[in-house]
């Protein structure tokens, strides 16, 4: 009796052990691809998001890699002491880790549903705005200069300003809403 | 099994509490290793389990004959003649561990080796803000960090055929090996002199002392519960204003006000204000539109708990305003003035 309970005991043990590991690997490995559909920002594994977002996201939106081709991104990252007038330097070990980690996640790779439109937009150009790719210079069209203006704005790089679902990368039609004058 | 096979003394206590002891750590370890709320604790059971095995180990070269290595690691000719045997169902007795079980102790000490001596790497590094952290670049933290998962991965493979090799010998040797692990008694191979395998009681409560004493973390205090504080932050800064000499006399919340508060011409924004607001106790908002959180400690508790970020932050902002970076001292008198806000 003793016997058979310290086997089953042991066994139990075992598969516990063993579910564990194997349920933390499966929920490492599947986690990226869940759901793919939904936003493009939940193909990005949970920590390399917020660190991204960390380094990045202080200032403004942390913007899609996938909208810039990878030689903007390699441009960009060059210049972080002079960025767009402000200083965002970075140590050369985080600065070098994240250039690569956008340049693998670059237009060219696809990551982002707007991906393709985007590249073909920036041409033959090493485009450092997402804003002033002419592929959504020409979906604002219908907005006035003066709406980008507006207190609430500020910037047509403030794509969250406008965007609601900016922060999941998810920019649409339904989703926009202009902020009052 | 009959009953009149000579039963014998084979594992001494240490080797008992050794055995169960890492079973229900390594367990512990495995449930505590995911959320941010146990990793603490899963630090500090991982320091238990590597107190044990340094125990082992030590066991394994002074401790009573059974539980010596000299005594269960054979040569691989050995271990691959009785692993034949094993296959055709009749391994021979071994008073210790079988010529492959041998193998798998090694290998299991040698993981959790590797396994928590990695982890505890990660807790004396960056990860933790551990006193090694200035010594560890990024990409080191990362490899360490990298192969303790791994290794991770490969522990369960291992306790998996572990086990299954103990149930299969309990089978071929009409034993119940799980049962001598709890009594220490095993049957004896035919003509082996009834060996003598009591641990002298002091060695054995020695280590174990030593082991539950590391293991419980009161050398190393969770660094969750230390975490930095903004006070902290301005005794070190006070450290680095007195090394940086000249005359430190303490730091100045109203000359921190003021170099918040002063307008550098052509900059833009002009000023410290300019993103942060003159009030640091509410929020500000960057030149690109995004809202920025109050920097004042009483309003974010947030704020300067994390001394690179804070450091990466002044070096940026100051060199954007100033033209250079902020000294210590300068560090030191912003953030006493925020810590009276
Ligand atoms: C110190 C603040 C700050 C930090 C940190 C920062 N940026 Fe910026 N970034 C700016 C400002 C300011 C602009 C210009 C915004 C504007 O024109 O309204 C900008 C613009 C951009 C743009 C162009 C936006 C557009 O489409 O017009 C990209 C892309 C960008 N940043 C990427 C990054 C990346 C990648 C990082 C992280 C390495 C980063 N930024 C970190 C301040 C910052
Ligand atoms: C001033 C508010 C505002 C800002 C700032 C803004 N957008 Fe938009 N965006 C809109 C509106 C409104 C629409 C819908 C336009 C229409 O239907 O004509 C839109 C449409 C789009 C579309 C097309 C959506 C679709 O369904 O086809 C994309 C893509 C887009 N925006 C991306 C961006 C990005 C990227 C940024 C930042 C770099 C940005 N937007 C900044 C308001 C804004
Ligand atoms: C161009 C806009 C801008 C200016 C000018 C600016 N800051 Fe900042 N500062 C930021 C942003 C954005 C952050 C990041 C906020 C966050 O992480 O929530 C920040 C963060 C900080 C932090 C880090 C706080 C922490 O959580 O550890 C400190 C300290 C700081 N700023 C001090 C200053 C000082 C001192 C000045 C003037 C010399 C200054 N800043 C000027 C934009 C600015």
């Amino acid at each position: 009796m003793r016997r058979k309970m310290t086997g089953i005991s042991i066994l139990l043990i075992t598969t516990a052990l063993a579910t564990v590991a194997l349920a933390d690997h499966g929920h490492r490995e599947h986690h990226g691809h869940r759901r793919t559909k939904a936003a493009p920002t939940t193909a990005i594994p949970a920590e390399e998001l917020a660190r991204y977002r960390e380094e990045c996201g202080s200032c403004h939106l942390a913007y899609p890699p996938g909208l810039l081709p990878a030689r903007s991104w390699t441009r960009l990252m060059g210049g972080l002491d002079d960025h767009f007038g402000q200083n965002a330097e970075l140590d050369d070990a985080t600065r070098l880790e994240l250039t690569q980690w956008l340049e693998a996640r670059a237009a060219e790779t696809g990551s982002h549903p707007r991906s393709a439109k985007a590249l073909r937009s920036a041409g033959a150009d090493t485009p450092l705005r997402i804003s002033e790719l002419p592929y959504i210079l020409r979906k604002h069209h219908e907005l006035r200069d003066e709406v980008f203006t507006r207190p609430e704005v500020l910037s047509r790089a403030n794509c969250a300003a406008c965007h609601r679902t900016a922060e999941e990368w998810v920019f649409d039609e339904d989703s926009a809403r202009i902020p009052p004058r | 099994m009959s009953s009149t096979e000579t039963r014998v003394r084979v594992w001494d206590i240490g080797v008992r509490l050794f055995h169960w002891s890492l079973a229900g750590l390594i367990l512990g370890a495995y449930l505590t290793a995911e959320e941010d709320a146990t990793v603490g604790l899963h630090a500090r059971l991982g320091l238990a389990v590597l107190a044990w095995v340094i125990f082992r180990v030590v066991w394994g070269l002074v401790g009573p004959a059974p539980a010596r290595f000299r005594t269960f690691v054979r040569s691989p000719r050995e271990v691959l003649a009785y692993a034949r045997d094993y296959v055709r169902g009749q391994p021979g007795l071994h008073l210790s561990h079988n010529p492959l079980g041998g193998v798998m102790v090694v290998s299991l000490l040698a993981l959790l080796l590797a396994l928590t001596g990695s982890g505890l790497l990660m807790y004396l590094g960056p990860e933790w803000s551990g006193p090694l952290s200035p010594y560890m670049g990024r990409s080191l933290a990362h490899g360490v960090e990298e192969l303790h998962e791994g290794l991770a991965g490969a522990l369960p493979v291992l306790v998996v055929l572990h086990v299954a090799g103990v149930l299969l010998s309990s089978r071929l040797e009409r034993q119940n090996l799980v049962l001598s692990m709890i009594t220490g008694r095993k049957r004896a191979p035919d003509a082996t002199p009834p060996a003598r395998a009591r641990a002298p009681a002091v060695v054995v409560a020695a280590g174990l002392g030593l082991a539950t004493f590391i293991g419980l973390g009161l050398l190393l205090p969770g660094r969750a519960d230390a975490a930095e504080t903004p006070q902290a932050l301005l005794q070190s800064y006070q450290r680095q204003a007195e090394a940086e000499g000249s005359g430190f006399a303490g730091f100045d919340p109203a000359r921190g006000k003021a170099l918040f508060l002063k307008e550098t011409s052509g900059a833009d924004p002009s000023s410290c204000a300019g993103c942060h607001g003159a009030d640091p106790t509410r929020a500000g908002r960057s030149p690109a539109g995004r809202n920025i959180e109050p920097l004042a400690p009483s309003a974010q508790p947030e704020r300067f708990t994390d001394a690179a970020k804070a450091d990466k932050w002044f070096k940026r902002n100051c060199k954007q305003l100033l033209r250079r970076d902020c000294t210590a001292t300068e560090r030191g008198d912003v953030l006493a003035w925020l810590l009276t806000l």
